[in-house]
């Protein structure tokens, strides 16, 4: 009970702090944090949960940025599943594997977002914006680990 | 292993294919699932977009009081420069206004010299002294070639009327100084209109003059009109007061009149002078 506190409390959190960075970075910095919470996840809780939150987060994702309803639960489902293959495979605590990991599935997920416009036929960001994106998503994703990491620590959710 | 056991451990794979097939479900049905959430959204949106309101405040409220430091230097300057152009517009105003009076009184005058016989032309009041306010005043004239010295000025009232101010005193190209009838060293001869009464009307620095030389007989009233007579390179029948006391001087044998004049002496801003007699 107490974990799923946690995440419902993390999962409105994050999505405050990503209405504050609309407001205050420029349009072409917008970090995915949802992506960062995913990648957390897989590092550092389970790769169940993962899997899970990845797709809880996406149809959050999808009912606020309502295009094609499926796609970030598809998306963060994918990158959750897939980041779990690592869970207790690599020493998380090291910064550097958590930036590579992070640079890794944010070019995963953004390449599998420009397939998935290419099949569903809806604009997508150009390509310099997505490399704005991928390094916000990669410095804000940092930190966003670094306090979720404090919280889980705090609480015992992490092993 | 039973399948109840793969199904555990294998757990991540399982959810992952479950929400899969999930996933395909909401892209089948994406057209429809899609606009079903959008009304929903809206619902939700309408309902509790007051609980964003309070982000946006935080944010905002910030950025709005470092927008007005920021702005406070461009605000000052800006203030300036308008200051500046409002002084400019103020005076570039009082220009226009002065030059639309120009013209009004030069058309009211090109009327007015094409209605009378006599040759006139038109004069500015540009200066007159508080010490001599009654005295004399100086005169701007566009045209002086044919102004003379003694030449009369009189002022066009608003009821259509003459009325005698004083004389040419001095002149130097385009300046001259006026002896208003109201200075005491102006003395000209006068008559009450229809009568055949005269006397010599001499100023006393103030808006009352006094008609001297009156004869005792004479029939002088008050509230006779005086006015000018034709006489000393003066032109007749020009109104300058109304008798408002009458003074009968035994010893001299003279009657004395204090004459009021008829126009407002200290709003002398456009004056006429008859060049041709």
């Amino acid at each position: 009970m107490k974990k799923f506190l946690i995440h419902t409390i993390v999962i409105i959190g994050l999505l405050v702090f990503e209405v504050l960075l609309f407001k205050l970075l420029p349009f072409f910095l917008r970090p995915n944090l949802f992506l960062s919470y995913i990648v957390f996840l897989g590092l550092f809780v389970s790769h169940t949960e993962s899997v899970i939150y990845g797709f809880i987060n996406g149809i959050v994702l999808d009912f606020i940025y309502l295009k094609i309803f499926g796609i970030n639960s598809f998306l963060l489902t994918t990158i959750g599943y897939l980041v779990g293959w690592l869970n207790k495979r690599v020493n998380e605590t090291f910064k550097k594997v958590q930036i590579i990991v992070l640079f890794l599935f944010s070019v995963i997920y953004f390449f599998l977002y420009i397939v998935f416009s290419l099949i569903f036929y809806f604009p997508v960001k150009i390509l310099p914006i997505f490399v704005f994106n991928l390094i916000s998503t990669v410095l804000f994703g940092y930190l966003i680990i670094q306090i979720l990491f404090f919280i889980y620590k705090k609480n015992n959710l992490i092993i | 292993m039973s399948f109840r056991e793969f199904l555990y451990k294998n757990r991540p794979t399982v959810l992952f294919f479950l929400f899969f097939i999930l996933n395909l479900v909401f892209f089948a049905t994406s057209k429809l699932t899609t606009s079903y959430l959008n009304n929903i959204r809206s619902f939700l949106i309408y309902f509790f977009w007051f609980s964003y309101k309070p982000i946006y405040q935080i944010i905002d409220y910030p950025l709005e009081v470092v927008d007005k430091f920021v702005t406070i230097p461009y605000l000052y300057e800006e203030n300036i420069k308008l200051k500046e152009k409002l002084k400019k517009s103020f005076l570039e105003n009082l220009y226009y206004k002065q030059f639309i009076e120009e013209l009004n009184n030069t058309k009211k005058f090109n009327e007015l010299k094409s209605l009378l016989t006599i040759d006139i032309t038109n004069a500015k009041v540009i200066m007159r002294e508080y010490k001599n306010w009654y005295n004399e005043c100086i005169i701007y004239i566009s045209e002086p070639q044919n102004v003379k010295k003694d030449a009369p000025v009189v002022i066009f009232s608003e009821d259509k009327k003459f009325y005698f101010v004083g004389r040419i005193w001095e002149i130097e190209k385009n300046i001259a100084k006026v002896l208003l009838i109201t200075n005491p060293l102006s003395n000209i001869p006068v008559k009450v209109k229809n009568k055949q009464v005269y006397g010599v009307l001499v100023g006393n620095s103030s808006s009352e003059l006094t008609m001297e030389y009156i004869l005792l007989d004479e029939d002088i009233k008050i509230g006779d009109i005086i006015e000018t007579v034709e006489l000393n390179n003066l032109i007749g029948g020009i109104e300058i007061g109304r008798v408002v006391s009458v003074e009968t001087l035994s010893t001299l044998g003279f009657k004395k009149a204090k004459v009021k004049v008829n126009f407002n002496i200290n709003k002398l801003k456009e004056v006429i002078i008859i060049t041709y007699l």
